[in-house]
């Protein structure tokens, strides 16, 4: 028998506010689904649009990329770097038919614990219905 | 590895260390040798130990060294060679935009993504599901999307279509056409090129098109040379020869400006193809042609290929071109996207370059009678 679809989530968070926020999380105990593999970054603005392409490349189903909340960046204007970014990864995805509501961006801050965990679960119910990246791939 | 082969399919061992391929590389000036020479003469001394992947690279394989090689030694087939046994081992180049441009073509090499290509297409251009020649569009959307800020990509593709209009053609577009491979190819990524081709020869077989058209010179280059299962009835042809050979209905507007032609190495040392463009551009009235000193065969290679290893000796490069295309020239033309990216990517930042870069069909389109 074939096992019910797992939707794959890789979630860039920034080391300031979105990674806190996801540390926040755990340390509250709070629950949220385990399809989710956290890569910490220093800033939502370091991720390139090559990162995301990458882990489509490699069969993930839904990226996030979170930061800071505008005007709280700890390098004053990287998550305003990371919006332009994901807009270009968002671009790509849409014409080579992954689908640009794959990704998402959200600012979370060190203290959304509850926040993180709301997207995080919102975000998977999101792609559980898309269903699988249409790229294949095993990540 | 299949060093032996390697060597013996592109004549490598016929090398008889007379240099000329290091003066004629681009990569070396004053303070930087890059010396094919050397490099062939240490792997056949010392074998695989010989290789250095640094070297293998850095190589542009712009065919400038071949060009003046006096015992055929096809180098840059013979860095493509060792590159595909260098990724096997795990070795690869540094790749630019942090490699989204590969991931693409490996994305599209999966053959099952429906891509969304086609939307830029609008009312005024005039193309047809059932006409028997077919524009290769290539991967113009995808550089609008990741390059915006060299300006439109599909733009050429859009002057293109209004060219063929003009003279009566409404081109097919294909819906599912894949990245060519071109620069998988070069990159010793020959499996994920093998799959691309293949992709592309059977959506491109079932077509039934007579002629396909390139506005790339790269595309037009890999298909010519590296698509051995297509149809052999289709003819191939870059745009800047398939309008040179139809000259006399092509009607353009007066445009006084004093242009220069950047060959580029696919079209040019590749292809052989130096005449089409600037007999294109000479029929624009008005319009004066000027040559740089490295022209036609001699031409300089852009900087940067396959979108890796973009470096200061890049920019070197091309600095150092559009200084030259300045002081004579009003504008740089070219028939290639990616001299026209890098050259545009150049100029960024470099306010004492007072000149303009530009695609060929679109500065012919634009110069079109209306």
């Amino acid at each position: 028998m074939k096992a019910p679809f797992e939707p794959k989530i890789l979630a860039f968070c920034c080391n300031w506010c979105a990674y806190s926020g996801a540390d926040l999380a755990g340390t509250s105990r709070l629950q949220y689904p385990p399809n989710v593999k956290i890569v910490r970054v220093m800033c939502s603005g370091r991720v390139d649009p090559g990162h995301i392409l990458r882990a489509f490349e490699t069969g993930v189903d839904g990226i996030l990329v979170a930061g800071c909340h505008p005007g709280e960046c700890h390098y004053i204007s990287g998550n305003e770097r990371a919006e332009e970014r994901v807009e270009t990864a968002k671009a790509v995805a849409g014409i080579i038919g992954i689908g640009e509501d794959r990704i998402r961006l959200e600012w979370i801050s060190a203290s959304e614990g509850l926040r993180f965990a709301e997207v995080i679960e919102d975000f998977i119910k999101e792609i559980r219905v898309k269903g699988p990246n249409p790229a294949g791939g095993d990540a | 590895m299949e060093l032996d082969e390697a060597v013996r399919d592109t004549n490598v061992q016929m090398c008889y260390s007379c240099g000329k391929c290091t003066l004629a590389c681009p990569l070396t000036h004053d303070d930087h040798i890059y010396s094919p020479r050397r490099i062939v003469e240490t792997i056949l001394a010392h074998g695989e130990e010989g290789i250095s992947p640094a070297e293998m690279w850095e190589c542009l394989t712009c065919n400038a060294c071949s060009t003046y090689c006096p015992s055929d030694v096809r180098f840059p087939a013979f860095v493509r060679e060792v590159r595909g046994e260098l990724v096997k081992d795990g070795s690869y180049g540094e790749c630019s935009h942090a490699g989204i441009l590969h991931s693409m073509m490996r994305l599209m090499a999966g053959g099952q993504l429906k891509q969304k290509r086609l939307e830029w297409l609008d009312d005024s251009l005039e193309t047809s599901p059932r006409s028997n020649v077919l524009l290769f569009v290539g991967c113009a959307p995808y550089y609008d999307a990741v390059l915006a800020e060299h300006g439109s990509h599909t733009e050429t593709t859009k002057s293109a279509i209004k060219l063929l209009n003009s003279i009566g053609i409404k081109p097919r577009l294909l819906k599912d056409e894949v990245c060519c491979g071109h620069d998988m190819l070069w990159t010793g990524e020959t499996e994920t090129f093998e799959d691309l081709a293949r992709i592309n020869t059977e959506r491109i077989n079932k077509a039934k098109v007579k002629k396909i058209i390139f506005t790339c010179p790269e595309c037009y280059d890999t298909f010519k040379e590296n698509y051995k299962d297509l149809r052999e009835d289709i003819e191939l042809h870059h745009l800047a020869q398939f309008l040179g050979d139809r000259i006399d209905d092509l009607e353009f507007k007066e445009n006084g400006k004093k242009v220069t032609f950047q060959d580029s190495c696919r079209l040019g040392r590749f292809q052989g193809i130096y005449e089409p463009p600037r007999d294109l551009l000479l029929a624009v009235p008005g319009l004066e042609l000027v040559e740089m000193e490295d022209n036609r065969k001699k031409s300089v290679c852009c900087g940067t290929s396959c979108w890796m290893n973009c470096d200061q000796e890049s920019k070197r490069i091309q600095v150092e071109r559009l200084e030259e295309a300045s002081t004579i020239a009003d504008m740089m033309i070219t028939a290639c996207p990616k001299c026209l990216i890098h050259y545009r990517c150049a100029m960024d930042g470099q306010s004492k370059l007072d000149t303009d870069v530009k695609d060929l069909f679109v500065m012919l389109a634009e110069s079109l009678e209306p």
